[in-house]
């Protein structure tokens, strides 16, 4: 049975969840690892575990982005994670 | 059965509707990638079945100084360039070495050399007569695709990812009772249904772990720019020598030539002493010849997936330089993330048997990509779409199926033109190439043909038994090794031919004796007169009026 249409958002939100999902994601996942890389003594080991946790982080956030109803704020939780890793990589 | 705590109806609705559009986005790409990476699962025992010059015993001594110096001698190789020697294999008995030769005064040249230990032939190996295994390998990641292929199938392992965390929450509330649900009986739909969350259910942990590890592969530098321009200066080596420690050795290019130095043999004989249960894969050669020679051993099991090291050594004294080498009885994690990567994704940790088991769920994933199609284009085949939409539906599953179902014929087509042309044309790698594209591209078109998807999948696998029962043949014939002599002798190369007799029989069984096909007075879908006047609003009850293209078997 197809999704029922009534759960689903409208184009224009389907379009932003989409770029969120893809890049947002991505860069949250990015600027999370890397900053916890930077804030930890020997980054090696963080980088390394980001070649494969890296994908895990980032279809999580997909998903959230999915999960939540409204894109903005599937947006700004994106933006919270990223300036937190942004913070992370230029502080330490 | 126990049930577990499911989604919401909003969260339920989102997941099914996101889950339904990134499975239809990658499935053929994804299925492409499924099926060629489960022949690739055997490349190298596929090398030695399509080349004749591979079939020799393995040579159990070999004169290392002595082979090197006979290849410097014919192709002038520059030991200032990194020069790696990799190993022969039971499978491939023949030494490669990847050099540098100096082409001007100036500039060097990279050079692929064939080194065979027995009789000594070098050839270059730049352009290889035959190149099946590579071919079906290269296809698994679409490197035949220009730049982007490789990016492109690890953005398919990532959605497959995302498809695949999306699938287990829909099936989340009653996955116990998924587990168990082999059910063949009843509508369609719901045998497709079983079908897909019965595999899906089963093959979740080989799917996760080849979602991730294909994204790896075909998304690393999405991993590591960022990482390197922000935490290494853009250097990217100085982040790789941490892995690879060897990666970091400097060497003198005006450095003296060696006097009294070990010969590769007595420092090979050293790593054999100290890790006796390993065998060497390939040494990477560092100013070979000069004082400041450096050689790193990269030793490996076959069945343990902790054993992959790097030993490097001064070929002035054999001492071992332990910040160059990753020993694997110390190794750190940050060695070993990368080995236990590869390893785990090409099944090279426990033995042929584990590759076999991989090779079958590889082969179930892409039962349940059909699966998913099918279910996708079953849900939608009644009368809540409008004519066109469901001749899109069926459209597209047309194209899909084709795609898909025609890669085993295709494939058998690779193998069989590999023996039919002789080994000793010219340039005969590119014509098999050619065939096997063309022929999977026309194998297509006609599939687009079949109206009905058992029509299709008849026909396929009709072409694909008759080329697959030729294959042993075409071997026989072509390089004398029937497969039961053979046997004996080279067991991979009668396993590849029993192989395609035994998918050729039981595709010709199938055909004959099992699968049936409709008359084609059968129209899948309904024609524009036949449509409904009146739309079913969505949110009634379904009148479910399967019009299906197929027939139940029996």
């Amino acid at each position: 049975m197809p999704a029922n249409t009534k759960y689903l958002s409208s184009i224009g939100a389907q379009i932003s969840k989409l770029i969120a999902a893809i890049f947002g994601g991505y860069l949250a996942s990015a600027a999370l690892h890397i900053g916890i890389a930077k804030a930890v003594p020997n980054d090696t080991p963080v980088l390394l575990t980001a070649t494969y946790s890296m994908f895990l982080v980032w279809c999580g956030l997909m998903v959230m982005v999915y999960l939540i109803r409204k894109a903005w704020v599937s947006w700004a939780i994106l933006l919270l994670i990223t300036l937190f890793g942004g913070y992370l990589i230029f502080s330490f | 059965m126990k049930k577990l705590k499911g989604l919401g109806k909003r969260a339920y609705n989102v997941m099914f509707h996101t889950h339904t559009v990134a499975g239809i986005v990658i499935s053929f790409a994804l299925f492409v990638i499924f099926f060629a990476g489960a022949f690739a699962m055997f490349r190298h025992e596929t090398k030695q079945w399509e080349d004749p010059d591979l079939r020799q015993p393995l040579a159990q001594e070999s004169d290392l100084d002595a082979l090197l110096s006979q290849a410097d001698e014919e192709f002038q190789l520059n030991f200032g360039q990194i020069t790696n020697l990799n190993f022969p294999t039971e499978i491939n008995p023949a030494f490669t070495i990847y050099g540098a030769t100096n082409d001007s005064d100036t500039t060097t040249a990279r050079v692929a050399l064939r080194v065979n230990p027995v009789d000594g032939r070098i050839e270059d190996w730049e352009d290889p007569k035959t190149t099946v295994a590579d071919t079906i390998y290269f296809l698994h990641y679409f490197r035949q695709i220009p730049v982007i292929g490789l990016y492109l199938s690890g953005f398919v392992g990532l959605f497959f990812l995302f498809s695949v965390i999306t699938g287990l929450l829909i099936h989340w509330k009653n996955l116990f009772t998924k587990f168990y649900a082999f059910v063949k009986e009843g509508k369609w739909k719901v045998i497709w249904t079983n079908a897909h969350t019965v595999l899906g259910v089963i093959g979740l942990p080989f799917q996760v772990m080849y979602a991730v590890t294909g994204a790896f592969f075909g998304l690393l530098a999405l991993v590591l720019l960022p990482s390197v321009i922000l935490l290494y200066e853009g250097d990217s080596t100085k982040l790789f020598a941490k892995v690879q420690p060897q990666q970091a050795i400097e060497v003198d290019e005006n450095a003296p030539p060696a006097v009294n130095h070990l010969s590769l043999n007595e420092l090979e004989a050293q790593i054999h002493e100290r890790y006796p249960d390993h065998h060497i894969s390939r040494v990477q050669l560092r100013n070979y010849g000069k004082a400041d020679g450096v050689v790193s051993w990269q030793i490996d099991h076959e069945n343990s997936i902790t054993a992959p090291g790097t030993i490097s050594m001064q070929t002035k004294d054999g001492a071992i330089l332990p910040e160059y080498s990753v020993l694997p009885e110390t190794k750190t994690y940050s060695n070993a993330v990368t080995d236990y990567i590869f390893k785990l994704h090409f099944g090279t940790f426990g033995g042929a048997g584990l590759r076999f088991l991989y090779f079958i769920l590889a082969l179930l994933t892409c039962f349940m990509i059909i699966t998913g199609v099918l279910i996708w284009r079953t849900a939608r085949d009644n009368n809540r779409y409008t004519y066109l939409q469901r001749l899109f539906h069926h459209r597209v599953t047309k194209w899909y199926l084709a795609i898909c179902l025609s890669m085993l014929p295709a494939f058998a087509l690779l193998f069989l033109t590999n023996k039919v042309i002789p080994m000793e044309w010219d340039g005969r790698a590119a014509v098999v190439n050619r065939v096997f594209f063309l022929g999977w591209l026309g194998l297509t078109l006609i599939g687009l043909r079949w109206d009905k998807y058992s029509q299709q999948n008849r026909n396929y696998l009709l072409i694909a038994g008759v080329l697959g029962m030729l294959i042993p043949f075409a071997n026989g014939l072509a390089t004398g090794d029937w497969f039961w002599v053979s046997i004996n002798s080279y067991p991979w190369v009668a396993a590849i031919d029993i192989f395609w007799l035994l998918v050729g029989g039981l595709s010709l069984y199938l055909v004959f004796f099992v699968l049936k096909v409709k008359p084609t007075s059968d129209k899948p879908i309904p024609t524009l007169e036949e449509e409904p006047t009146e739309r079913k609003v969505f949110e009634e009850p379904a009148v479910e009026k399967p019009i299906t293209a197929l027939v139940k078997p029996g």
